[in-house]
């Protein structure tokens, strides 16, 4: 065994780290107290048995790189103390130096590291959860600077914003070239405060989105702000939603009122009669049948309407159908309410046959609710210089073969705001003829059948309805 | 002498009707079907109290209501306005500026029994 030339300082023996010296061969010549405490006495025994239980040096070994070049060399190993516990130390050799100013022997270094390392892979771990929670969460994310300018960005956020637009978030987000008002982000720099709002934004394949915005001051150690995080829910659904049950809600209470007034027809009727039976007025009685009988017809055809609009009605087809008999039929219908009300509905056949594929009944009930609605529209219109009201109802087919059925008058036309969602909202129009749902039922009728509705209508002059039946494919 | 009730309203069902309900309760009945007609019969023979309908074809209960508090011959006649919507109440009160309120404003449907006190309250048996 090699003597040892130069040992270390007795004051070394107390430091809080594993020392040893070492020869050339790796064998311990002297250890520290707390290298004894955890890998027992070992003198003369090789370090590598000692730390690893190994048989030969460990690759890369400090120590023997030291013995080497005579430089001071460092690394990191796993070893085991004789207790079994793995650590993990930082491992520095040092060289000591015979009177020839050679390399006699290597001082070995180790400090226990197995904290640090294990509060480092917490870290990381802690890092890649955020990591993972600022990909994978369903919203938009970025965080922005003091100019905001784009700092990061979740996938999600990246591929439904297009960020060649700029490097700001309102060129992204919005094709911007200046800041919007009321920025969220200015907001949460100036105050430190979370804010939030709605917005609706335009994604890279042209989707408009309803978002609430959230925005969140991302702070350093000192709390100084450095940044700001902004996350964008995605509510265009539960707006949608939102919307739906409001239409809902709107028919519903359009509903109870129409139904209430046919109930005040109903009771009126009753009353008439009575009051003819009590007085023996046969006149009075026959007049209040008729209203129970009107209303009675109302009720009916109320519940006709909403029969139609329900998903669970099928239409009815029947090959061989001519539009132009039920046109007729409702033109029929309708010449003598519409003349007391002095309005001229004319007929406007085409002459050439027109049969086909169609469901007769709903055609019918199309035909009287975009009728029904031409008369109450002439009633209701406001316009006192305009004497005469007429009515045209028009079949013909088109050039491409599809069957056009039309309904033109000219009443009160439909304001602006009304005609925007004619076909979404209970047509508030007050009328005795339509059921106030007419237009559904119009539309579902003509989505059966293949074909569109649309319309033109000018306010004080009057309106067009146009359905389109292309040729049904049996 | 009966007292005189002019009913304005468009719908049929509902002349008859109220007209049956003035009757039985005593009154003298007088009927039009919108407000011009309503204007005219009004200025002709002024009624004791006027019931007008406020969606009517021709001219509104809003524009009929103010011609009639308008003109001199009709504009002292007590008038109770009879609407389907409540929200409308609050419409016919903000469109009527210095000209004096309704005297009445009653939802459809009626309840019988306080429609008629109502008329009763205003201008007796």
């Amino acid at each position: 065994m090699t003597e040892p030339v130069q040992s270390y300082p007795r004051w070394m023996g107390v430091m809080p780290c594993y020392l040893s010296v070492q020869d050339r061969q790796l064998r311990i010549i002297e250890a520290n107290n707390l290298f004894v405490r955890d890998f027992g006495e070992h003198v003369g025994n090789f370090c590598y048995q000692v730390y690893k239980d190994n048989q030969a040096p460990c690759p890369d070994c400090p120590v023997l790189q030291t013995f080497q070049d005579g430089q001071v060399h460092s690394g990191e190993e796993k070893v085991t103390t004789r207790e079994g516990k793995v650590i993990e130390v930082v491992v520095t050799s040092t060289p000591l130096l015979d009177e020839n100013g050679r390399v006699s022997s290597v001082i070995e270094m180790s400090t226990n590291i197995s904290e640090v390392k294990s509060l480092r892979r917490k870290l990381s771990q802690t890092r890649r959860d955020y990591k993972r929670l600022f990909e994978s969460v369903p919203c938009y994310i970025c965080v922005l600077d003091r100019d905001l300018v784009i700092q990061e960005a979740n996938t999600l956020y990246k591929e439904h914003f297009d960020s060649s637009r700029g490097t700001h978030c309102y060129d992204v987000c919005k094709g911007r070239k200046n800041r919007c008002d009321d920025c969220l982000v200015e907001k949460t720099f100036a105050d430190g405060q979370s804010h939030s709002s709605e917005e609706r934004l335009t994604t890279r394949n042209g989707h408009t989105l309803n978002l609430v915005v959230h925005s969140m001051p991302v702070r350093d150690e000192e709390r100084n702000i450095t940044a700001v995080m902004e996350v964008f829910t995605d509510i265009t659904e539960v707006k949608r939603l939102q919307h739906q049950l409001t239409m809902m809600g709107r028919a519903v209470a359009g509903m109870a009122h129409r139904i209430k007034n046919i109930l005040m027809g109903l009771e009126g009727g009753i009353f008439v009669v009575n009051t003819g039976m009590e007085s023996d007025d046969r006149e009075a009685m026959d007049e209040g049948w008729e209203m129970v009988e009107r209303n009675v017809k109302r009720v009916s055809r109320l519940v006709k309407d909403l029969l139609y609009c329900s998903k669970e009605r099928k239409p009815s087809f029947e090959d061989d159908v001519c539009p132009r008999e039920i046109v007729r039929q409702v033109h029929e219908l309708y010449t003598e309410r519409a003349a007391e009300a002095g309005i001229d509905l004319r007929l406007d056949l085409d002459q050439q046959d027109l049969r086909g594929t169609f469901d007769p009944d709903g055609l019918y009930n199309l035909l009287v609710n975009l009728v029904g609605n031409a008369i109450d529209a002439c009633r209701f219109d406001p316009d006192e210089k305009k004497r005469s009201h007429t009515i045209q109802l028009r079949c013909r087919r088109q050039a491409d073969g599809a069957v056009a059925f039309e309904v033109e008058d000219n009443g009160a036309g439909i304001p602006d705001d009304v005609a925007a969602k004619v076909f979404e909202d209970f047509f508030s129009t007050k009328g005795t003829e339509g059921t106030g749902i007419g237009l559904l039922v119009v539309q579902k009728v003509a989505e059966e059948h293949g074909g569109k509705v649309t319309f033109d209508t000018k306010p004080g002059i009057g309106t067009r309805f146009t359905v389109t039946i292309p040729p049904r494919q049996v | 002498m009966a007292k005189k009730i002019l009913i304005i309203d468009d719908e049929k069902d509902m002349r008859v009707y109220l007209g049956a309900l003035f009757k039985k309760a005593g009154y003298d009945v007088q009927t039009a079907e919108n407000g011009e007609e309503g204007l005219r019969a009004a200025a002709a023979a002024p009624p004791d109290l006027i019931t007008l309908d406020v969606l009517m074809p021709k001219k509104s209960g809003l524009r009929a209501y103010k011609d009639l508090r308008t003109n001199p011959v009709t504009r002292e006649i007590p008038i109770i306005i009879l609407t389907g919507l409540a929200q409308q109440q609050d419409f016919f009160g903000d469109e009527l500026g210095a000209l004096s309120r309704p005297d009445a404003i009653c939802e459809k449907p009626i309840v019988r029994e306080d429609f008629l006190d109502t008329v009763r309250g205003i201008i007796g048996d």
